[in-house]
């Protein structure tokens, strides 16, 4: 009983403990508003790594990230925020236009997934999803234990409840596959990226080349590697250095903007 | 056979002695102790005994170093079993100098024990002990310049020179960093003859374009080469093991070039102007206009072709300043940077620019200055080209440029509003939208741990209430089954009171009422033993009840003669006589005992 008082003493001064962020992202505005985007973007990462989850905190991140230079990590940026928030239009408009942008034209959904066309997550973000199959849930909980504890049972309360139970089952089949099944994605930041078969420059084989901006699903990582897949299903492995993510699992940004000029191969 | 067992228990005993009584040894030893800066270096650790965990190399600044393989050997001398583990590693320098491998400490059969200190020297590339032309392989890195300013391609040459058959390769060529690399497809093959001996030379070139400027260390070019060694036995010629498996008599080894360094120097300051085309090379232009001639409104195309010797990716745009007298529209250049091992980066790019004068009269279109640096000359230089002019003779039509090839429009001596672009002339003038207010970045999109505890709240209660209202229903459903039950076990003393009352009735000759009271307890019995309604009851019914709880045939039919019995008594009054419903009554005593008797079995 104690140690629950405290959790709901530390969720509910939450709020209080947190740091106010406000002033920095006055802060930012401002240092967008006078041209320094370097600036602005140490604010947001920094409200990044202190687990913020907005969609429009990427967005501005992905939008200062380009204005710096810095096509590829611009477009993983903007990739969080659509995965956060795939309805608004700002973030779709510009996620369309860093694809436009990129030289390898190549999609941000697996080809094989075939899932995802039938999913919720497109649509709805996942913690919409998440208290869409909550509150229902719960409902179909209350309501058939209503139904219980007053002996009163009549057919359309108990259709009610099946009913509710179907509602939340539709959004928490879409949110676990998109916990589970959807990869996080990210983007590459080199200008010229060779893609290896293993994650080791000994003995690899270059399996093809990615330019900054091709966007890539994470599907995993080994040492300074992340091993990766395009939307048609070709696998490979990337030094974590040449690829840009923003994912609530995989998190990887190096500034490559002074380097721009150099082309980074593993041979 | 006896003499076999003590063989075989003295090698057991041995075997486990051994291990015991042998004290624990590390050995360390280098193949060589100098050599050059092509060169590895191949330590090898021997462990004697038990050894906790594998063995670390240590950390020697300037060398790297790569596990290449462990051996295990067991053998008995002199009774006495030892066990030997050797790990291999290759050592690879970057530089010259002597090297000391510190002692590597390892705990082996309980106790701590090391290798002694190991020192090699290793001298310039070149200088090795072993002439080049006593190598089978070997590697040479080279650059057409060491000396280049940034943006200024240098061509960057490996060689592999070759005098015995190679089985397989594996290349490690790196290039540094804070250079753009374009490889030149195809390799060049031909044979060189080196101190008197002949190789076969495969040379790989690409273009390096600094991107920055400093002094730079191009890597060693290394190659892992698994090849024919003459020196080793080989199998009997063409045997079916070497078309299988290729020669047994190979050599996987590591060769490497020597490092080579470049300086990149910064563009000068002196001389450059703030429009600076950013071109490094040699360079030259021309400019085409077509049509020559056009009405107001209508379009006529600029191209402007760039080319020369160096990359044209980072050009900056040309400005035109033709000011209010035409509108411009420019399309994306196309660049065609194209490689040559022997002439570099041969480099073109294309504008094309639409031009819609506003107004008539003959439009002069200048000349364009586009500055570049000359990296021969070590000077910014000015490349000019003539435009020409456009003659712009009358108006078209106002919106479509491309129908206005009809007749032309009366002249207006006021200009005609510019037309939308043409269709091949594309838009560039976009950009991403801009950052959202910070009122935007407070709520949280993910879930977070809030949601999750108030979520696991939320249901929780519901759960809790559902198990309280479910609990509810059974405690419920427990008291009516034990109601019933009860009503059950009474339901034979309430018949028989029923039987009573109607004997009673008997005795004042209403013999209707008494059998109808009969029949009411039959009902009101069958319905409170088997929990159902009572008062619709018929017969049909009532058998149908004994038969699903399972009374057998005898029984139901005793069940519908007592009640046609009854009936008969009921509806037949004037033949009713006090002592047919006095054994009808018996009978129906008989009849709920016997069904009491039988459920209760």
């Amino acid at each position: 009983m104690r140690s629950l008082m405290l959790i709901l003493a530390i969720f509910l001064m939450k709020p209080v403990l947190a740091k106010d962020s406000s002033g920095g992202y006055a802060a930012a505005e401002d240092a967008y508003r006078q041209g320094h985007f370097e600036e602005a973007i140490q604010i947001y990462l920094a409200a990044v790594q202190q687990g913020e989850t907005n969609a429009s905190l990427f967005y501005n991140l992905g939008t200062n990230l380009y204005k710096n230079g810095e096509m590829g990590a611009a477009l993983a940026a903007h990739l969080r925020a659509a995965r956060l928030n795939p309805t608004d239009p700002d973030i779709r408009y510009n996620l369309r236009f860093l694809q436009d942008k990129a030289r390898d034209k190549l999609d941000t959904k697996l080809a094989h997934d075939s899932w995802l066309a039938l999913s919720a997550s497109r649509w709805v973000g996942e913690r919409a999803l998440f208290w869409l199959t909550v509150i229902p849930l719960g409902l179909a909980f209350s309501l058939a234990g209503w139904q219980l504890f007053s002996g009163r049972a009549p057919v359309l309360s108990w259709v009610t409840v099946g009913l509710l139970l179907l509602v939340s089952l539709y959004p928490g089949l879409s949110l676990g596959h998109a916990s589970w099944q959807q990869p996080e994605w990210g983007a590459i930041v080199s200008p010229e990226v060779d893609v290896l078969a293993s994650p080791t420059v000994r003995n690899a084989v270059v399996i093809f080349q990615l330019h900054e901006g091709a966007p890539c699903a994470v599907l995993g990582e080994s040492g300074d590697w992340f091993k990766i897949q395009l939307s048609d299903g070709k696998t490979g492995w990337v030094p974590r250095e040449h690829l840009a993510i923003f994912g609530k699992n995989f998190f990887s940004y190096q500034t490559s903007k002074s380097d721009q000029s150099s082309k980074k191969s593993a041979l | 056979m006896a003499r076999i067992g003590k063989l075989a228990g003295i090698l057991v005993f041995l075997m486990f002695y051994a291990g015991s009584i042998l004290a624990g040894t590390v050995t360390g030893e280098l193949d060589k102790p100098e050599g050059s800066l092509e060169d590895q270096f191949v330590y090898t650790l021997a462990v004697q005994g038990s050894a906790d965990g594998d063995p670390q190399f240590p950390d020697v600044p300037g060398l790297s170093v790569r596990q290449a393989g462990t051996s295990q050997s067991v053998s008995i001398i002199n009774g006495r079993m030892s066990r030997e583990v050797q790990y291999q590693f290759v050592l690879t320098p970057s530089k010259e100098g002597t090297y000391t491998i510190p002692p590597i400490v390892m705990k082996i059969d309980g106790k701590q024990e090391q290798t002694l200190p190991l020192e090699f020297r290793v001298m310039p590339a070149g200088s090795a002990t072993q002439g080049r032309s006593d190598r089978p392989i070997f590697i040479e890195r080279s650059l057409a310049k060491d000396k280049v300013y940034v943006g200024e391609p240098v061509l960057s040459s490996i060689r592999v020179f070759s005098r015995v058959r190679i089985v397989g390769a594996q290349p490690d060529f790196r290039y540094p960093d804070g250079f753009q690399v374009k490889k030149i497809d195809g390799e060049r093959n031909y044979t060189k003859v080196v101190d008197g001996q002949e190789f076969t030379v495969t040379e790989i070139n690409a273009i390096l374009i600094p991107g920055k400027e400093g002094k730079f260390e191009v890597p060693a070019a290394g190659l892992d080469v698994r090849f024919v060694d003459q020196s080793k036995p080989r199998r009997s010629t063409r045997s079916l093991l070497e078309d299988l498996w290729g020669p047994g008599n190979t050599t996987e080894k590591h060769f490497r070039s020597a490092a080579t360094t470049i300086e990149v120097l910064p563009l000068p300051v002196a001389g450059r102007r703030a429009n600076f085309s950013g071109l490094v090379g040699e360079f030259s232009g021309r400019a085409e206009l077509a049509p020559a001639s056009v009405k107001v409104g209508e379009t006529a195309t600029l191209t402007l072709t760039i080319q020369g010797r160096g990359a044209t990716t980072g050009m900056a745009d040309p400005e035109l300043g033709l000011g209010d007298k035409a509108k411009i529209y420019k399309d994306k250049p196309q660049s065609t940077d194209s490689l040559d091992a022997n002439q570099g980066v041969l480099g073109q790019r294309s504008f094309k620019i639409a031009i819609v004068p506003t107004v008539d009269g003959a439009l002069n279109l200048g000349a364009l200055n586009i500055q570049y640096f000359n990296t021969a000359l070590g000077q910014y230089q000015d490349m000019v080209i003539e435009l020409g002019q456009l003659q712009v003779t009358g108006s078209a039509a106002p919106v479509d440029p491309q129908a206005a090839t009809g007749a032309p429009t009366p002249l207006d001596n006021k200009p005609t509003p510019a037309p939308s672009a043409p269709a091949e002339v594309r838009s560039l003038g976009s950009d991403l939208l801009e950052p959202h207010p910070m009122e935007r970045l407070h709520k949280p999109h993910a879930i977070g741990t809030g949601d999750r505890l108030v979520a696991s709240a939320w249901l929780l209660a519901t759960l809790a209430f559902l198990g309280w209202g479910g609990w509810k229903h059974w405690i419920r459903r427990q008291g009516a089954q034990r109601d019933q039950r009860k009503k059950a076990d009474r339901a034979l003393k309430a018949a028989s009171r029923q039987l009573n009352e109607a004997r009673v009735l008997l005795d004042r000759h209403d013999v209707q009422a008494a059998v109808g009271l009969a029949q009411s307890s039959i009902r009101q019995y069958m319905g409170d033993k088997f929990s159902i309604k009572a008062s619709a009851l018929t017969l049909r019914d009532l058998e149908q009840q004994l038969l699903q709880h399972g009374l057998a045939g005898p029984t139901v039919e005793e069940m519908r003669r007592v009640w046609q019995n009854l009936d008969q008594l009921r509806f037949a009054a004037s033949t009713a006589e006090q002592n047919f419903g006095r054994e009808a009554l018996q009978k129906v005593d008989q009849l709920l005992a016997e069904v009491e008797q039988r459920c209760a079995h």
